[in-house]
């Protein structure tokens, strides 16, 4: 398998690994009450009896459990700079170079990315909001639907910031496996990337980003209606193999720009 | 009213963790084999208490409103901007009890509003409607009250304010419920007329009534006589946060005046309408009614239907348009599916009020002849809250209109009734996703109430007055969704066809009456006299059920019934032939033993494989087989599917 193939791997299952207790727990829950029924296919019966029956006679085991569940998330969040570094390694060695090295030694800086990453997602959303709630005001004497509607670029601008910060963090985090930079220098280099070939940074981003939530969608909708588990399981893997191939392209951009040491001094640390 | 957010918030929490937990798509139920002729022993033990058996004659039905108890003129002027009602008129009432009547109760409801220490401002019951104190106080004082004989002058009535007094019994703070004494006992037949003026204040919106703004939605208030019961006791109370209403019949002739620019929507048809000196005088008339409900705005468009023969007239706020149509699509299927169910629609208006966004608090309410509806201009297209709310609201046309049980003292009577009704409709229009349907996903909008109404059935009886429940979420679930999902039971265990035969017959029988809990018992209990015993112990004594197969062997097996209702059901037995057999069980003794005396051993045990007792408190109990899943594996696999989901939005 090629390199661009295990990274893919490493992605995805480092994807499913903190999702699997989560699934396993619930399938062994739903299990346990409808295992003499003949198994969970009772739960999509028409009507839903058997789903809202399952969601009443858990629901004190999942309140019992909510508490854990946001630590559960950061960790889940946290933890997912692993296959990150893992699979941009893979991508991101030079053919003598052992392949696993690499990724695990930009991990710390995978943290500090990540955070600035989380950080700016947090703070442009809060942008948008008191701007929405500045437009709603003032879109107030209008018609319910024309507030509605007046508020939907903002939803749009809000998703391309998302993106761009997005893009942002892979590349940074491409800059420190490659060129094995702490997480201010790596977030310097993306930022120089993007600021001097924007369009080569964010059209490749967002075309996968866009078929890759647009195959998951589509899988979560569609499987409902037949070929679940297949479509379902293969859209996963596919958005992997397209962020992998947006890795691909950003550990290009970040070879393409000036290397640090060629820095002006004024852009130091 | 309507309590479609409990609802609909339940189901919210509900479906995040379904997402979790899905599955494999749509299994249709196994249809029974050609059945074994596998000899099966039966074994219970005694039947313990016999059970009571006839039932008490139904009054005959009422094609049209009998003789109206009273005749209310009132001329009434909005001031939108003041917010402000003046009002004058008489009100011809006449004695229709079987006793003499030595004084009369009024109910001036927006006296509720007056301050923050009245009976229905000082309750908190927690979730619900109606918590918020108003930002501008209502009230509403009475400037003219007056008693005289039909054929005496006006001038020659006698002034009954000096005696008016409140009579909430312990509450000097309240002022809803007054007393009047009559100069003189008012014998059974005899009519008096009440001459009245009086000046209101509306309340910024608390719940049902006030306004925002400029649009107004005036409800309670006018001063409103108590109802007299046939043995000349009042039906009288204070206004209370989750009581309604109880009222007798009576024509109604309301003129309404308010500034040409605006619309008003009211109770009955529109008669007449002139404008003098800038002021649009409108006139409404209803006959066989017992309350007058209105709206005014100067903001509302208009939509006109006849559906199923009855003229909807919707008055909506401008961009609502997409939220009325599925209203409207609602009360397509609502109507013709009630007329069915429980009678013709006997008026000949019907009102649909959707509120602006802001006024929710009006919103999910009936008056007669007029709803108000509710919720965002547009929702997801797979959610029926839209036609849902409709559907609660036209019902209450029949349970509370038509059937005009006491709300105060039995809310059961309307709201569970009226749940269970606006259930099975919501089914005749939408299948098996009454309540919601997406791709590969349908929900059933009883089998989610059945959900609420498992929340506190052990907590507290359904057959409470309003005032004697502890929070509103006990309300909502008891009054609301227990009793509905009580009644779907009984329809389940005692068959469809019989028990919506019998609730038509009650509906017909109770028209233009004020039907008591004891006769939808005796109503129904013409079904089954078991029927009738579970009724009333689901009603008032917390009765509940659970089957269970509590023991299972390749050749024999025991079903318990745990609870005290005892309700017929189904036991499903398969063998390892393949071959399946039904069994009836009536379900009268605490536990059934089958033995099976046949070369084929039982493969699995079902108890209610439909799904018809939707009280059973615990369905995962209700089947033992010798296969086993331990792991649900669709279940697994769309965990890890929703899981990837998720990692791919939060992971770096
Ligand atoms: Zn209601």
């Amino acid at each position: 398998m090629s390199r661009r193939g295990w990274a893919t791997l490493v992605l995805h299952l480092g994807n499913l690994l903190p999702a699997a207790p989560v699934a396993l727990v619930g399938a062994s829950l739903v299990g346990a009450l409808w295992g003499e029924q003949g198994g969970d296919g009772v739960l999509w019966k028409p009507g839903g009896a058997y789903l809202l029956e399952t969601l009443r006679l858990l629901a004190p085991t999942g309140g019992a459990l909510a508490w854990m569940a946001p630590w559960y998330l950061l960790l889940w969040v946290v933890t997912g700079v692993v296959p990150q570094g893992l699979a941009l390694g893979l991508l991101g060695a030079r053919a003598d170079e052992a392949p696993w090295g690499r990724g695990w030694r930009a991990v710390p800086a995978l943290v500090v990315v990540l955070g600035a990453s989380l950080l700016g997602r947090v703070v442009a959303l809060a942008l948008c909001l008191l701007a929405a709630r500045a437009l709603g005001a003032s879109l107030s004497r209008f018609s319910d639907p024309v507030r509605f509607w007046g508020l939907a670029p903002l939803v749009l601008i809000a998703l391309g910031l998302l993106g761009v910060i997005q893009a942002l963090q892979d590349l940074a985090a491409a800059a420190a496996v490659r060129r094995e930079e702490r997480g201010p220098g790596a977030l310097l280099t993306a930022l120089e990337v993007l600021h001097r070939r924007p369009w080569a940074a964010l059209g490749p981003w967002a075309w996968r980003a866009a078929l890759a939530w647009g195959l998951l969608g589509g899988a979560a909708l569609v499987g409902e209606l037949g070929g679940g588990a297949l479509l379902r399981q293969g859209a996963l893997l596919a958005a992997c193999w397209l962020r992998v191939g947006w890795w691909c392209r950003a550990l290009g951009l970040i070879d393409g720009a000036p290397d640090p040491r060629e820095r002006p001094p004024t852009s130091e640390r | 009213m309507n309590l479609s957010p409990l609802l609909a918030r339940g189901l919210a929490a509900g479906l995040a963790l379904a997402l979790l937990l899905g599955s494999s798509r749509a299994l249709a139920a196994d249809p029974p084999a050609a059945s074994a002729s596998a000899p099966i022993q039966r074994r219970s033990p005694p039947f313990l208490a016999p059970l009571p058996s006839g039932a008490a004659p139904l009054p005959p039905a009422l094609s049209s409103p009998p003789p109206p108890v009273h005749r209310t003129r009132l001329v009434v002027r909005l001031d939108p901007v003041a917010h402000t009602l003046q009002a004058q008129g008489q009100v011809t009432w006449t004695n229709r009890s079987q006793r003499p009547v030595h004084d009369t109760f009024w109910h001036l409801y927006l006296n509720a509003f007056q301050h923050p220490r009245t009976a229905f401002l000082r309750s908190r019951l927690g979730e619900g409607r109606g918590d918020q104190l108003p930002s501008t106080w209502g009230r509403i004082k009475l400037t003219r009250l007056a008693v005289r004989s039909p054929d005496e002058a006006p001038s020659r009535a006698v002034d009954l304010l000096p005696s008016l007094a409140p009579h909430s019994p312990d509450d000097p703070d309240d002022q809803t419920d007054l007393r009047a004494p009559l100069p003189a006992p008012c014998q059974p037949q005899q009519s008096l007329v009440f001459d009245l003026a009086f000046e209101a204040s509306l309340p910024s919106l608390v719940e049902r009534t006030g306004f925002l703004e400029n649009f107004h939605m005036v409800g309670q208030w006018f001063p409103k006589l108590a109802r007299l019961r046939d043995d000349g006791t009042w039906s009288h109370f204070p206004f209370l946060r989750l009581s309604e209403f109880d009222a007798d019949f009576g024509d109604y002739d309301i003129t309404i005046e308010a500034p040409p620019a605006y619309v008003v929507g009211a109770t009955g048809v529109r008669a007449e309408e002139r404008t003098e000196n800038g002021v649009r005088a409108t006139r409404f008339l209803q006959e066989g009614v017992h309350d007058f409900a209105w709206t005014a705005w100067d903001q509302f468009l208009e939509r006109t239907e006849t559906l199923d023969g009855v003229p909807v007239r919707a008055l909506y706020p401008r961009g609502h348009e997409p939220a009325v149509r599925r209203q409207l699509d609602g009360l397509r299927v609502a109507i013709p599916c009630m007329r069915r169910r429980l009678g013709p629609y006997p008026y000949a208006s019907l009102t649909l009020v959707q509120p602006p966004a802001g006024a929710g608090e009006a919103g999910g309410m009936e008056y007669p002849t007029l709803i108000t509806t509710g919720g965002p201009w547009y929702g997801p297209p797979w959610l029926r809250t839209a036609e849902a709310v409709a559907v609660h609201e036209y019902g209450h046309q029949y349970f509370y209109g038509l059937l005009a049980s006491d709300e105060h003292r039995h809310p059961f009577l309307d709201e569970g009734l009226n749940t269970l009704v606006e259930g099975l409709c919501l089914r005749e229009g939408h299948g098996d996703g009454s309540l919601l349907a997406a791709p590969g996903l349908s929900l059933d909008f009883l089998e989610a109430g059945r959900w609420m109404g498992l929340g506190a059935g052990h907590d507290h009886a359904i057959a409470h007055g309003a005032a004697s429940f502890p929070t509103a979420g006990h309300y909502g679930r008891l009054a609301y969704f227990r009793t509905a999902t009580l009644l779907a039971t009984l329809r389940g265990a005692f068959g469809e066809a019989p028990f919506d035969e019998a609730l038509q017959r009650y509906a017909q029988a109770f028209r233009f009456r004020h039907p008591e809990p004891a006769d939808l018992v005796a109503a129904l209990g013409q079904v089954d006299p078991a029927l009738a015993v579970a009724l009333d112990d689901g009603l008032s004594r917390r009765g509940w059920i659970d089957f269970a197969v509590t023991a299972f062997q390749p050749g024999w097996t025991v079903i318990a019934r745990r609870g005290s209702l005892r309700l017929p059901v189904t036991v499903r037995l398969r063998f390892v032939d393949g071959t399946t057999r039904d069994e009836r069980w009536d379900g009268t003794s605490e536990w059934v033993r089958f033995d099976i005396n046949e070369p084929a051993e039982l493969q699995a045990v079902e108890v209610d494989p439909e799904q018809r007792i939707l009280l059973d408190e615990d369905r995962s109990n209700n089947a033992r087989s010798r296969e086993r899943t331990r792991v649900g594996r669709a279940t697994l696999e769309r965990g890890l599917f929703w899981g990837g989901l998720l990692g791919r939005l939060l992971a770096p």
